[in-house]
This record gives structure tokens, C-alpha cells and sequence, in this order.
């Protein structure tokens, strides 16, 4: 789900090799190259900022912490990473890849012609990840780089496909992050139980998160019942029952996202809504069609309405971003896919009483693995 | 002044510029440091797509996706009206067929921040005829309101607690990051939306960075930019402490940097340029012999401060080359921070706000060289 960024992240992203060893990452760019036509290019050009840095992560493991960064990842030799600023902040950055080729970045334009001219035999060809998320100017100054008769191809959506897959030291990270998260929603859940004010509690939720290693927790909660979710932008000094949120924790560059409600009283909505999430998460498997799954949403959700802000869309890929794809909505024709995990969704309103629960799932051929849920 | 004296200003500027629609978007792509159009007219800070539209003469509006997020926008822009849609962009095409103003008398801005084919779209709706209009925000945005000011002065009060927990917490062992997000944490419970919070440590720091995994270890020097944001505004306190005992050469470079942000506070004042605050500071530190250390490559080009927001980062860097003129108002951080041979990176800073008469610091207590007891 949208949720809102910080400025700058302060959590804990230094490269660590017995998290994820440099072969991995070596191993994931031999896995990219060999999806890409040599008739494409040498080498990749990467962005990534503090918001948006799935495809520079998933090759280099670093993450731009502010503002904005880029590596060039050849399709063969050693990347280098491109960071804005000085030199003199390189000592920091240089811990969170394990990749030890910095340079600074002025251009975009300059750092491609430079990379060029270090290592001749490569023409100036090459493919671009992750620019969608550039600002006209910089993108425009990239762009700059390449000859009119050879435009870089955009290759991020290649990447995905690659990314969706989870491997095996990724599902390691994924479990470990849906072990916080469940911590996490139950230290919520004693908190609104024993009365904390709306924000107290969301705090001390990620504070459990912050304690077991969380690199970042992002929460959404609502103070009109579950209608709608709001973030942190002041303390709120009151307490809400029900209290509907939604968490994101990020562990070892992984996300897990959950909703869950809490609630002293009988929730009737509530109640439907996790029948309707276990039917959910019993049905897919791969192969399972977004449309399938939707409308057995729909069904159980009966006789209530589908909650607003869910829609018709029940839930989509999850892992170094939020919100990967595929988006499983049901006008769409995504289907599941079995080694890729998922966040699901039901939702439900009868206009007075809202609820919204999720579970994360890996997928299987036959079936999938229920890593979290809230029903 | 208040927002909507701001916001009447923008509108009086609209009409000179022969613009009838004035157009502010943001993605929800927060970096700080530059003009958030859709913040500064409208007061909302977006997750996603948002685009405020000002008409010169009627009303205000905003279009806000996902939808969902419309009550909190509505609650942040209670002068305008607000309107939950899936598709920002598919909504603004309607309303401008609706509102059937000439291409030409529209004015864009925000467009620099957007993700590079967003602007592209937006542009082509507008078929290369509407006008650019960030310079009309701009020229508003310098002076905070009231209520901003109030609500920079909560911000500092937030930071200065903030510094006052890290001077509890810091230990050697202590990791960088886990203070770090210990910190954040704590600013949060008091208020604080967001932070934009530097720090690290090390025996002989070249620069303040982001926090990496490092153990703090006796004799460190432990650097910190505390910058909270509270409703809206953004602050930022500098500071320096050691992990011990301080030495003599520590304090003889730290009062060098304290002297310098002094006089930079008393050049402080209506009517100055920015750069003769930058000027005063560099004045104290070059005399000292350390002008070589001032400048690049030891010390980037925002120099001496910058201006402080979340919105908008005017009036900008405190820097030899800003010739802004500093209004009562105004708000930037004075932080004369650099590398010193002797000590490697010392960092000291005040939040100012350019009163009818002079300056005023927003913090209680100033900097001092911190120390840890061991």
C-alpha cells in the first residue's frame, strides 16, 4: 500500500556478507545479463533514490539513504556505484555495498562517457533500470550520454520479472521480516488493548519493530473506524477503538506489510472480512488468476461491500519495494506465480463498521505458504 | 503574515503574469531542499499524486490520489476544496475541459520535481502552451507565517530534547544507526513527522554523513545535524561531542567555529544579503588560518547554512554567491561546520529567524563542545 517515505533512512543498511554474500549479488547480475541481447549493450545505468531504489538495491545492495544515487553494473567486471556530493562522505556510503567502486556524480552524462573511456572495447551502448523514477533534468542529462542511434533500452521491466522470484536467502529475510512484523502487530494490539492514545500506540508497535531489527517501519492508521488510513504527521492524544492499521517493515532490504484491526468490542465486518481473507489465501497457487481470487473476495465478503479503499484489487508482488508488480486487480490479467511472494488483501464496509486484514504468502504450484496473517 | 495573506499574494501575482490557473503538483517524492509547490499552496504534504489549483479570482481546489486520501488533504486545505480522485491527471483533463480556460493562462509548477514522464504527460496535456510558474511561488515563500515560525520554534524545542537524549545515550559500543533510529524514534513521540537526521562518528571525520553500522569508539568525535519536522517545518540544530574528555585542541577549534557562527549572527539582519552572513562566518574562520578548509574540496558548496522548510528551503544556501536579501521572516540554520586539520570535522548550528530588528535563535541553548564521560 502507498505509504509515506522519510527524507533521509537511518535504520541499519551496511552490506553483510553473512546476510547476503557477495555471490549473490554476482550471482543476480550474471541472472539479468543473461536476459538481456548483447545487441543491447555492456552495461546498465542504474537510479535509485531514497524512495524508489529496488532495482540499484537488488543488484548492489546499496541504497541511496538521501536523496539520490546511481551505479553503472557492466555486464561484465566490477560495478560502480555514482554518488552525489563530496568525497569526503564516501566512508559512510562505502558500507552498504559490497561492491567498493565509488565515484562521485556530477553528470549522469559525464559519469557514462567516463565509464566508456575507462574500459575501452565497449561501445557506448548500454540499458537503463529504474529511471522512471528520474527528474526530467537528470533524466534529460543521461539520456545526453547516448548517441541518436543508440537510445538505451529501458530494461527495469525485465529486472522485475527477475526480482519476482524470490531466492533463497531472500525468503530468509522475508520470514525473518514477517517474524517482526507479527511481533510488531501484537505489541500494537496489547497497546490499543489497554487503552493507549492512537499514535502512542503505533509508536511503541514500531519501536518493537526498530528493537528486533526493522531497517524501517511505515504505518498508516485510521481514526474514522478503518474508512480510510492516515500517516504520522502529529501526535494524536486520543484513543480509538477500533483501530485499524497498516504496517510496512523493512528487514535486510525486504518489505512484509500487514493490516490489521484491533478492537475491544464485537466486530462483525471484522469477522467476515478474516473468513474472506482465509479463503483468499487459500485459493491461490500459481496459476491462480487475480480475477479468480477477487471475485471469491467479493463472495465472501457478503452481504457487505467491498471495503473503498481496496477496490477491486486484492493485493499485489511485494519484496525490495512496496508495491511490485504484478497488481492483482481484478479488471487485470495478472496471475500468481509460484517462488513469488505476495501481499493480499480483503477489505470490507457496511458504511458504518471498516475493515481491512492482509496476509503475506509465499506461492506454490499447489497452493501457497502463509508467512503472516492477520486473520 | 499568515498563510492566506501568502496565498492572496500568489493570487495578486497570477494576475500579473497573465495567468488565470495557476497549477501546483508533487508525487509524494519527499528529498527536502527544494520548492514543494502543492505544500506551499495548499499545506498538505502528499504520498502520492496531488495538484492544487488556484484560480485567480474564485476558488481554490486540489485533486488528490489515491482518493482515500482526500479527508487528510481537505483537513490540511480547509481553503480549498478538495477532491478524492483515482488518476490525478485523467481528473485535471476534465476539470480544465470544464473550466475551459486557454492553455496559454495556465501556470505549471512543480514540474522539475515530478518523475521525468509525469512532467512529460502533464506538459502535453497542456500542449507546450502553459506557462512555467514556479517563480510566483518562490517569490512568496522566502518569510514563513506565524504559524510556520511557531511551528519552527516547536520544531527546535523537539531538537534541542532530541540532543539532550543522544548526549544520554551515546556511549562507545553504541552503534550509529541504533542511536540513530533510537533518536528518531524519540523526536517522533514528541511531534516529529519526519526527520532529516545525519550522524556518525569516527576519530578523524572528513564530513557529517548518514549513519552507517559503526561501533562509536573512545576518543570519536560524534557529528549530528538534528533536523525534526513539526506540522510542516523543518529545523535544524548542529552539534559536536566527544566520546571522552575533551582535548585543548578540541575546544581551541571548537570555540574557532563558535566564534564564527557569532559574528555570522550579528551580520544577521533585514536588508543584508545572505552572503554577507557567509562573509562574516568565513571573516573569523579564515583569520584563524583555516580559509583553505572552508572551501571545496573540504566543504561543499552550501557553505555556511541553509535556508529551513520542508515546503521550501528559502533563502537558501548561506553562501558567498546568494545575493537574496534577508527579510524579517525568514528562517535558515547558521552552521559554520567544517574540517579542521587538527580535529577533522567540528560541527555547530543554530536555526535564525530574521526578526524586524536583527536576528533571533531559535534554540535555547547554544552549542557547546559535548562530551561523554567514560
Amino acid at each position: 500500500m502507498l505509504n509515506m517515505h522519510s527524507l533521509l533512512l537511518v535504520g541499519p543498511y551496511d552490506w553483510d556478507p553473512e546476510l547476503m554474500p557477495r555471490a549473490e549479488f554476482e550471482e543476480r547480475i550474471r541472472a539479468f545479463w543473461a536476459r538481456i541481447p548483447e545487441s543491447a549493450g555492456s552495461f546498465a545505468v542504474i537510479y535509485g533514490d531514497s524512495r524508489h531504489h529496488a532495482e540499484i538495491a537488488y543488484l548492489t545492495h546499496f541504497v541511496p539513504k538521501v536523496r539520490s544515487a546511481m551505479a553503472i553494473v557492466p555486464r561484465e567486471g566490477e560495478p560502480v556505484l555514482l554518488l552525489p556530493g563530496s568525497r569526503n562522505s564516501f566512508s559512510s556510503a562505502e558500507r552498504l555495498s559490497c561492491f567498493k567502486n565509488l565515484d562521485l556524480l556530477t553528470d549522469p552524462a559525464k559519469a557514462v562517457d567516463k565509464w566508456v573511456a575507462d574500459h575501452p572495447g565497449n561501445a557506448k551502448r548500454g540499458v537503463l533500470l529504474g529511471t522512471a523514477a528520474m527528474r526530467p533534468q537528470q533524466y534529460q542529462q543521461l539520456l545526453a550520454a547516448f548517441p541518436d542511434n543508440a537510445a538505451p533500452l529501458e530494461a527495469s521491466h525485465t529486472l522485475h520479472s527477475l526480482m519476482r522470484v524470490k531466492r533463497p536467502r531472500e525468503l530468509t529475510a522475508i520470514r525473518r521480516g514477517c517474524e517482526i512484523l507479527s511481533a510488531a502487530a501484537g505489541v500494537l494490539a496489547e497497546a490499543q488493548r489497554s487503552g493507549a492514545q492512537v499514535t502512542a500506540a503505533v509508536l511503541e508497535a514500531e519501536r518493537a519493530a526498530n528493537a528486533m531489527g526493522a531497517q524501517d517501519v511505515r504505518s498508516l492508521f485510521s481514526l474514522d473506524g478503518g474508512a480510510t488510513l492516515r500517516p504520522f504527521s502529529s501526535l494524536i492524544e486520543r484513543a480509538v477503538d477500533p483501530l485499524q492499521v497498516c504496517m510496512a517493515v523493512l528487514h535486510a532490504g525486504y518489505w512484509v506489510e500487514g493490516s490489521v484491526l484491533c478492537s475491544n468490542k464485537p466486530h462483525a465486518v471484522r469477522e467476515r472480512v478474516g473468513a474472506a481473507l482465509r479463503a483468499l489465501t487459500s485459493q491461490a497457487k500459481a496459476g491462480a488468476k487475480a480475477g479468480d481470487l477477487a471475485s471469491a473476495v467479493t463472495a465472501a465478503i457478503k452481504p457487505y461491500k467491498p471495503h473503498p479503499m481496496i477496490g477491486a484489487c486484492i493485493g499485489n508482488g511485494i519484496g525490495m519495494a512496496l508495491e511490485e508488480a504484478p497488481r492483482l486487480d481484478a479488471k487485470g490479467d495478472a496471475v500468481l506465480e509460484a517462488g513469488a511472494v505476495y501481499t493480499l488483501c480483503a477489505g470490507a464496509t457496511d458504511g458504518k463498521q471498516h475493515a481491512m486484514l492482509s496476509a503475506m504468502v509465499l506461492v506454490g504450484e499447489s497452493g501457497c505458504e502463509v508467512l503472516w496473517t492477520a486473520a | 503574515m499568515n498563510f492566506q495573506q501568502r496565498f492572496e499574494a500568489i493570487r495578486g501575482d497570477m494576475s500579473k503574469e497573465g495567468i488565470d490557473l495557476l497549477l501546483g503538483f508533487h508525487d509524494g517524492t519527499h528529498f527536502g531542499g527544494s520548492v514543494n509547490a502543492l505544500m506551499m499552496l495548499s499545506g498538505f504534504r502528499s504520498m502520492g499524486d496531488a495538484v492544487a489549483m488556484v484560480d485567480r479570482e474564485g476558488s481554490a481546489g486540489m485533486l488528490v490520489a489515491p482518493a482515500w486520501e482526500a479527508g487528510r488533504a481537505a483537513e490540511c486545505a480547509p481553503h480549498m476544496k478538495v477532491t478524492g480522485v483515482a488518476d490525478t491527471l485523467a481528473a485535471l483533463k476534465d476539470e480544465l475541459a470544464r473550466r475551459r480556460v486557454p492553455l496559454a493562462r495556465v501556470g505549471l509548477a512543480g514540474l522539475s520535481v515530478l518523475p521525468w514522464e509525469q512532467a512529460k504527460r502533464i506538459t502535453a496535456l497542456f500542449e507546450n502552451k502553459a506557462k512555467t510558474a514556479d517563480q510566483i511561488i518562490v517569490r512568496h515563500a522566502g518569510a514563513k507565517t506565524e504559524e510556520e515560525v511557531g511551528n519552527a520554534r516547536h520544531a527546535t524545542l523537539i531538537a534541542e530534547k532530541g540532543y539532550a537524549r543522544m548526549l544520554e545515550l551515546a556511549r562507545p559500543g553504541v552503534r550509529e544507526d541504533d542511536l540513530a533510529v533510537d533518536l528518531r524514534w524519540y523526536m517522533k513521540t514528541l511531534g516529529a513527522e519526519d526527520n532529516f537526521l545525519m550522524l556518525n562518528a569516527g576519530p578523524h571525520n572528513k564530513a557529517v554523513q548518514p549513519c552507517s553500522s559503526r561501533e562509536m569508539e573512545p576518543g570519536d568525535l560524534l557529528l549530528t545535524e538534528l533536523s525534526p519536522i513539526y506540522k510542516g517545518q523543518m529545523t535544524q540544530i548542529c552539534r559536536t561531542i566527544v566520546m571522552g574528555r575533551a582535548t585543548p585542541e578540541q575546544k581551541r577549534c571548537y570555540q574557532i567555529l563558535i566564534d564564527g557562527y557569532e559574528n555570522g549572527e550579528k551580520a544577521a539582519k533585514p536588508g543584508v544579503p545572505m552572503a554577507k552572513v557567509c562573509d562574516a562566518v568565513d571573516e573569523v574562520i579564515d583569520g584563524a588560518g583555516y580559509a583553505e578548509y572552508g572551501r571545496p574540496p573540504y566543504l561543499r558548496l552550501r557553505r555556511r547554512g541553509h535556508g529551513l522548510g520542508f515546503g521550501c528551503d528559502l533563502p537558501g544556501d548561506v553562501g558567498p554567491d546568494n545575493d537574496i536579501i534577508l527579510e524579517p521572516g525568514m528562517v535558515f540554520v547558521l552552521h559554520p561546520n567544517q574540517y579542521l586539520p587538527e580535529t577533522g570535522y567540528m560541527m555547530c548550528g543554530e536555526p535564525l529567524l530574521i526578526t524586524a530588528t536583527g536576528s533571533e535563535a531559535l534554540s535555547r541553548t547554544k552549542a557547546v563542545l559535548g562530551e561523554v564521560a567514560l
